[in-house]
């Protein structure tokens, strides 16, 4: 069950003359596998850039950044029962 | 259970509960990949009919269903989003129409390369394979809904009821197509069942199966996580997590 | 409950008519989707050169799409002026069942933007080289069809009224839908014009019309209340 199914390396590569059936099949996939990696890293960087520098923006003290959240929440929660 | 379900339910719970499992999704998904993917490449048999062009189906096939399965589980948040207005069901919803859309695709491309050497042709109007095409539009659709919208909240809904009436269509499409091909004779019959495989070629495909599913969850994960800090920026737990990450830098 | 069924009778008698009236004031709504009709499925014949027989065989596909494509491009009237003018919201408001005031809706908006399509398709038949035993399955095919397409365009208009720019993006969401009816629709021409018995197909028409007139107003119902909010 567990023997090499080719003779050498070039057969292998040739996969029985379906070569760029096969490999282009699995480069596809590779691709996708790898975006799905890549993405979400991109991403994740981009809104903790984005929020920084929100967070930079506004007042840093905390009392009155909380106050500022927690009035926006509450108009948002208005918002949300309109 | 229950609980745990429903503290799933909430975007903080949700960010917390996977940050330490996706170190192990990541790991133990691509560790399944690799002993499949060389498996089935290296050591599988020969199909005596195919010959080698058959490998195609250990990514062929998980990717298909995965696309499935993706649009399945959307509609299923989507209605979770409109009945009850589950934040979370709505951020799953978002990401999984992406990553479903590119596993619809990956099938369809790896279908149409394995369709060549073995029919002869990289198309045929054949009912899977216009339902799958039909299926990749349906993402698309729902995405492009979303993104039209200004607002996320009614983006968000206006996607939800595209989804939902998106899943009570593909069964009706995948007959239209299967009776269409009846009446124009056109070969249904693909023999692509992996059920009649023997055990040899069969089993590395359950490795790669569980590894594209693994693979999906772990996308949909990642992509939600960001979605979250996003949605999330004002609460007091992201703006800390924001600030303990910069001290780390 | 009598008072309010006439009530609910007469509020959907009232819809039908304003609907007709709006439409026949205005030509252009019922004109401009037929002159497509006619103008679109004129253009395929001379797209390439074909024998009458290659004609005739492209025929009911041909006839069928440009019919989808005329019913969703007119779908833009259904809902846009009542959204802008604000009617949309109080429709949305009222105590009457939103669910049979849409299924009105959209049949007043068919009867006067699809039924035409239907009454015009022979002539369009002939222009292609339809043989002559597909007339019958034509005509009867876009009269349950095309009533089914209305309702199903009418859940992306509804999806997309609040939008700027919604004609394609309209398309994206809606064509996709629409493949059920649109197989279905030129298949009952080609079982025809193959000899093989219709009343299968056209039971399946009738279900697809059914299906869509009974759940679509849900969704377009679902869809508007987000658009207008």
């Amino acid at each position: 069950m567990f023997e090499f199914r080719f003779a050498s390396l070039g057969d292998f590569l040739a996969m029985g003359g379906h070569a760029g059936f096969v490999w282009g099949s699995y480069l596809a996939f590779a691709l996708v596998v790898v975006w799905n990696f890549w993405q979400p890293r991109m991403e994740r960087r981009r809104v903790v850039r984005l929020l920084h520098a929100r967070q930079d923006r506004q007042p840093q003290q905390s009392a009155i950044s909380v106050a500022i959240h927690s009035q926006q929440g509450a108009q948002q929660q208005q918002g949300e029962a309109d | 259970m229950w609980q745990w379900l429903y503290k799933l339910g909430s975007p903080r719970h949700f960010y917390e509960m996977t940050t330490g499992f996706v170190p192990w999704l990541t790991g133990v998904s691509l560790f399944l990949l690799i002993v499949g993917v060389v498996w089935g490449l290296g050591f599988a048999p020969p199909d005596y009919q195919m010959g080698d062009s058959y490998r195609i189906l250990y990514i062929h096939v998980p990717t298909s269903m995965g696309g499935m399965g993706a649009f399945v589980l959307l509609a299923m948040m989507a209605a979770m989003h409109m009945i009850w207005n589950i934040k979370m069901a709505d951020i799953v919803a978002k990401v999984c129409a992406p990553v479903g859309a590119g596993y619809t695709a990956l099938g369809l491309i790896t279908g149409s390369l394995w369709g060549k050497p073995t029919w002869g042709t990289y198309w045929i109007w054949e009912a899977r394979l216009t339902s799958y095409l039909i299926l990749l539009f349906l993402f698309l659709g729902v995405m492009a809904l979303r993104a039209a919208y200004d607002s996320e909240r009614s983006g968000s809904k206006a996607a939800s009821v595209l989804a939902i009436v998106g899943v009570v269509n593909v069964p009706i499409i995948y007959y239209s197509v299967y009776w269409w091909n009846t009446l124009h004779q056109v070969p249904s019959e693909l023999g692509r069942d992996g059920s009649a495989n023997p055990p040899e070629i069969f089993i590395p495909a359950l490795f790669t199966g569980f590894a594209v599913i693994g693979l999906f969850f772990l996308a949909v994960i990642l992509r939600s996580r960001n979605e979250i800090l996003y949605r999330e920026r004002r609460a007091q737990w992201v703006q800390d997590l924001l600030e303990k990450e910069l001290a780390d830098v | 409950m009598s008072r309010s069924a006439i009530g609910l009778g007469g509020s959907l008698g009232a819809t039908l008519q304003r609907e007709l009236q709006l439409a026949f004031s205005s030509p252009g709504r019922i004109v401009n989707p037929l002159m497509f009709f006619v103008i679109a499925v004129s253009l395929f014949p001379l797209g390439g050169r074909m024998s009458p027989d290659q004609l005739g065989t492209i025929a009911p596909g041909v006839i069928w799409v440009t019919a989808l494509l005329a019913v969703m491009l007119s779908m833009e009237s259904l809902f846009r002026s009542d959204f802008d003018d604000g009617s949309l919201e109080q429709l949305l408001l009222s105590p009457q069942p939103l669910y049979f005031h849409l299924q009105v809706k959209v049949l007043a908006h068919w009867l006067v933007t699809g039924l035409p399509l239907v009454v015009i398709s022979p002539l369009l038949g002939l222009l292609l080289q339809l043989p002559a035993a597909g007339y019958a399955p034509l005509l009867l095919g876009l009269l349950l069809g095309t009533p089914a397409l209305s309702m199903i365009a009418a859940i992306g208009t509804a999806l997309t009224v609040g939008l700027a720019r919604s004609g394609l993006l309209l398309a994206v969401l809606v064509l996709p839908l629409s493949i059920p009816v649109l197989v279905f629709g030129a298949g009952l021409v080609d079982t025809a014009l193959n000899g093989l018995p219709l009343s299968g197909v056209v039971a399946v028409l009738g279900a697809l019309l059914v299906l869509a007139g009974t759940l679509a107003p849900l969704a377009i119902g679902a869809a508007l209340r987000i658009s207008v909010h």
